[in-house]
């Protein structure tokens, strides 16, 4: 560095030097001094200044003082002093510009939600892999989020390569996930740490939080932590919601697509009281225009409105206690199917294939929060969860009316020992789910009851080994004792490049129905196969073990940031619930302990190109097999390859560009060979490509706005419904979706925050 | 597909790499203190620091400093400072336009350093 400093400029070196000598020059020469007073404060949460004692003030190495008890202080400095600078260790320090000596300097701190480490000054990359936690964790932030128009959460997935999202079947508009190639009930989505997406709602549950109430996801892969219970074989979806005490005052949105689609959301920030903070969210939507763009004579998006509403509280007491209530209520009601179906026909008496859907949730939950005073590490937390959850649905002539209420409450007690590179949590779980279904007349109901205790480990070797040891015990009234034990290790050897290894065990209770909702556009014949006799649908829950490795390398190139990750992992199921749509005319669930596993891999590039132009390229591939009686193939619909690349770009006047091309590989059909010969489908899919743009412009201050375009190949699958003009007949089947059902789709929408 | 994917690598590493050469003489890093609030802030001073030269340009909001990484050879700490004056907010080396500094956003006004947020 030192040898070009001589190249540059006389000017610039006598600036630099002069700033250098400054101090020591005024000391010794000019011996002049003024004597400067005044007080430093810090703002709290809720406005009222509180002076800050013990704070050091320094002019120079030599010279400096600390505040009082009321936050004052004075001192003497050269006359000449343009400066001092306020030593905050919290905050960081800060310059002060000294304008009038005479007059008494009050300094006052901004309230700090989060603390200030250097990483908030960097430009956050909008997807970023943590480095030091011993999980690999993809922490989507709200400027992916805002990369699509994302309405819901299934849909805002698009631009993340580790989760693949599909179509349940032709008719019902919803989508599903999958991680590491596996159902998306195999994820556990949590809202802040409480479980959310589960049993009725294991499919439909994704359309219940719209996309712009989020202020961010956390996205780990294999079994996490084992404080979130005992689920989660594929991974954690963890949820984080806009905040009450932080954030936007206020922020309207509004989307409106030409498929027929309009959407409006508000949300709002209040303070009622000291230390008092709520929020509002509001969300609808409506499908008003019948919409069938691949001609298969059925409409592409059910019809109909839908209203979630949610307000939350958050409490803040004295010694460190607080306290989070929050609601949800979710309203949907949809009707779709056939194209010449209308709304007000019965399903079961009209001559055309009706589909209607009404679902009402209510969530409710609380955190009870302490963390101990003057002992920071140490804090115990409870949530509680509840839930009801009613819906009403006709595919033709079938019915799947349920009613499902569960109560959820955790307890975690958090310590260390000796030292924070040693973290204990201890805590207690306990889980009730009642469930009653009448599904194609037939009545299930079903009483599930799970009370457990866990207990994990987190151990700092040192900067660059760390480790988290979890077990869990807990007791299911059909199953009996589930024991998971699940290791998470990290190894850097360097700062930029870090291993992770992990493994665990999970179990899982299957909703067959609920996780299945393909199968009512269907004249499949549902077969469940029972094993025991007690269990839910007569079956055993499922057990899988998951083991992988990543790793991930952070480097600078050409002064802009970049990272390359890589991960591998591997499922093996114990016992699983296979759903077998092998012989044509039926679905099967059955219980299996024949080989049944998941190869997932993934590599992901990501880099600053030129500023503030990034790149995305990924590749992943699954390979997921099972034994469908007696015979191991590849899972059906799963595409093997999958290739990714998403390119954003922002301008300095704030015009951002982002565009996303994925490759998805072929994928197995189940057979469809004992049909009449017109009917039958293709025992593999093509390969197909599809790419989505999106351009944002901000406006002006908190006003934006966006367009965009989904599918711009127009790359559909035509032929997505097997028998569509004889729906009552045997051959009937809309769920063996492989590709887009939906042609392009163009939108517009703008945002205002406040 | 996979094949076309796997050229775009290449290129994108050749390029990486082309670049890497290219950047070898002249440059230095140094910081310089600017004074601003908020993140709002930092965008724009840091949009306003990138001229031509300039590899690298990042505010920290703590310590109101700058730190740019340039080619000595195209370009100059005075002429970064300059840049970022122009837009509104105080350097060490020159104060901001009087004009543009009124026109910020009330959040923004960091010589009465009313900032309450990010």
């Amino acid at each position: 560095m030192l040898a070009y400093t001589t190249k540059l400029s006389l000017v610039r070196v006598c600036s630099f030097f002069s700033f250098l000598l400054f101090p020591f020059t005024s000391i010794f020469a000019q011996q002049n001094e003024v004597h400067i007073h005044g007080s430093i404060f810090e703002k709290k949460m809720n406005q009222t200044e509180i002076p800050m004692a013990g704070i050091k003030i320094v002019f120079s190495k030599k010279v400096y003082t600390f505040t009082d008890k009321e936050g004052k202080f004075e001192f003497s400095i050269p006359e000449t002093a343009k400066q001092i600078v306020v030593i905050n260790d919290r905050i960081g320090n800060d310059t002060i510009q000294l304008t009038d000596f005479k007059k008494d300097l009050k300094i006052v701190f901004p309230y700090l939600v989060k603390s200030k480490g250097v990483i908030i000054s960097k430009r956050r990359p909008p997807t970023e892999i943590t480095m030091l936690t011993s999980q690999k964790m993809e922490l989507i932030g709200s400027k992916e989020l805002l990369k699509a128009a994302c309405c819901n959460l299934s849909e805002s997935f698009e631009t993340t390569p580790s989760v693949d999202v599909a179509f349940t079947d032709a008719v019902t508009g919803y989508k599903q996930i999958q991680l590491l190639g596996l159902s998306g009930p195999n994820t556990l989505i949590t809202r802040e740490n409480i479980p959310e997406v589960r049993g009725l709602a294991a499919i439909t549950g994704l359309t219940f939080t719209p996309g712009q109430w989020i202020e961010g996801m956390q996205l780990s892969k294999g079994t996490g932590s084992v404080v979130n219970g005992f689920e989660g074989l594929a991974g954690q979806i963890n949820i984080e919601l806009r905040k009450p005490m932080e954030g936007d005052k206020q922020f309207y949105n509004l989307y409106q697509s030409n498929q027929g689609r309009t959407e409006a959301n508000a949300y709002f920030r209040f303070e009622p009281a000291e230390k008092v903070y709520t929020n509002l969210f509001l969300h609808a939507k409506t499908q008003w225009l019948k919409v069938d763009q691949n001609h298969d004579h059925f409409i592409d998006q059910p019809m109909g409105n839908s209203f979630i509403g949610s307000n939350r509280w958050m409490l803040f007491g004295k010694k460190g206690r607080e306290l989070q209530l929050g609601v949800k209520y979710n309203y949907f009601k949809n009707w779709g199917g056939s194209f010449h179906f209308s709304e007000n026909e019965n399903p079961q008496t009209s001559n055309y294939w009706g589909m209607k859907l009404n679902t009402n949730r209510l969530d409710a939950w609380s955190k009870i929060g302490k963390v101990y005073e003057h002992k920071p590490w140490k804090s115990m937390g409870l949530q509680l969860a509840f839930s009801n959850h009613t819906q009403n649905m006709q595919f033709g002539r079938k019915q799947y009316d349920a009613n499902e209420n569960s109560a959820y409450a955790n307890y975690i007690f958090q310590t260390i020992v000796k030292n924070t590179n040693r973290i204990f949590k201890i805590g207690g779980t306990f889980n009730f789910i009642d469930r009653k279904e009448n599904v194609l007349q037939t009545s299930y109901t079903n009483q599930e009851m799970t009370t457990g205790i866990f207990a994990e480990y987190a151990h700092t070797f040192s900067k660059k080994v760390n480790a988290v040891l979890g077990v869990r015990t807990d007791y299911h009234n059909l199953y009996g004792v589930y024991f998971t034990p699940r290791f998470h290790i990290r190894y850097a050897p360097i700062d930029q490049l870090s291993f992770r290894a992990s493994i665990g065990k999970a179990y899982r209770t299957a909703t067959v129905f609920s996780e299945n909702l393909g199968l009512f556009s269907t004249n499949r014949a549902v077969l469940l196969m029972p094993s025991q006799s007690n269990g839910v649908y007569g079956l055993q829950n499922e057990k899988a073990w998951n083991g992988g490795v990543n790793a991930t390398y952070k480097f600078k190139l050409n002064y802009r940031p970049g990272s390359i990750s890589t991960d591998y992992y591997y499922t093996r199921f114990m016992n699983q619930v296979v759903v077998d749509w092998e012989e044509t005319n039926f679905i099967k669930f059955y219980n299996s302990t024949q080989k049944s596993f998941a190869n997932s891999f993934q590599i992901q590039l990501d880099y600053e190109l030129i500023r503030k132009f990034d790149v995305r390229i990924a590749y992943r591939l699954h390979d997921v097999q099972a034994t469908y009686e007696n015979k191991l193939m590849q899972k059906p619909l799963n595409a093997k390859h999958r290739a990714f690349i998403n390119l954003s770009y922002t301008t300095k006047r704030k015009w951002s560009f982002d565009y996303t091309l994925q490759y998805i590989g072929p994928k197995r059909i189940p057979t469809t060979k004992f049909n009449p010969a017109n009917l039958q489908f293709a025992a593999t899919s093509p390969s197909y490509i599809t790419m989505n743009a999106h351009i944002n412009k901000v406006l002006k201050r908190g006003l934006e706005v966006y367009a965009g375009g989904e599918n711009l190949l127009n790359y559909m699958q035509h032929i997505s419904i097997i028998d569509g003009s004889n729906p009552f007949g045997q051959y009937f089947d809309g769920s063996l979706i492989w590709g887009p059902t939906m042609g392009r789709n163009f939108y517009v929408g703008l945002r205002y925050k406040k | 597909m996979k094949h076309t994917i796997i050229k775009l690598v290449f290129m994108l590493l050749l390029a990486f790499a082309t670049n890497q050469i290219k950047a070898q003489s002249n440059v230095i890093t140094d910081t310089i203190s600017v004074q601003g609030n908020c993140g709002e802030c930092r965008e724009r001073i840091e949009d306003a620091a990138f001229i031509k030269g300039v590899k690298s340009a990042s505010w920290n909001k703590e310590k109101d400093l700058l730190t740019v990484i340039y080619n000595a050879e195209k370009t100059s700490l005075e002429k970064i400072s300059l840049a970022v004056a122009n837009i509104g907010h105080d350097t060490r080396l020159h104060t901001g336009n009087e004009k543009k500094y009124k026109k910020l956003p009330s959040c923004c006004a960091y010589r009465t350093n009313a900032c309450l947020h990010d």
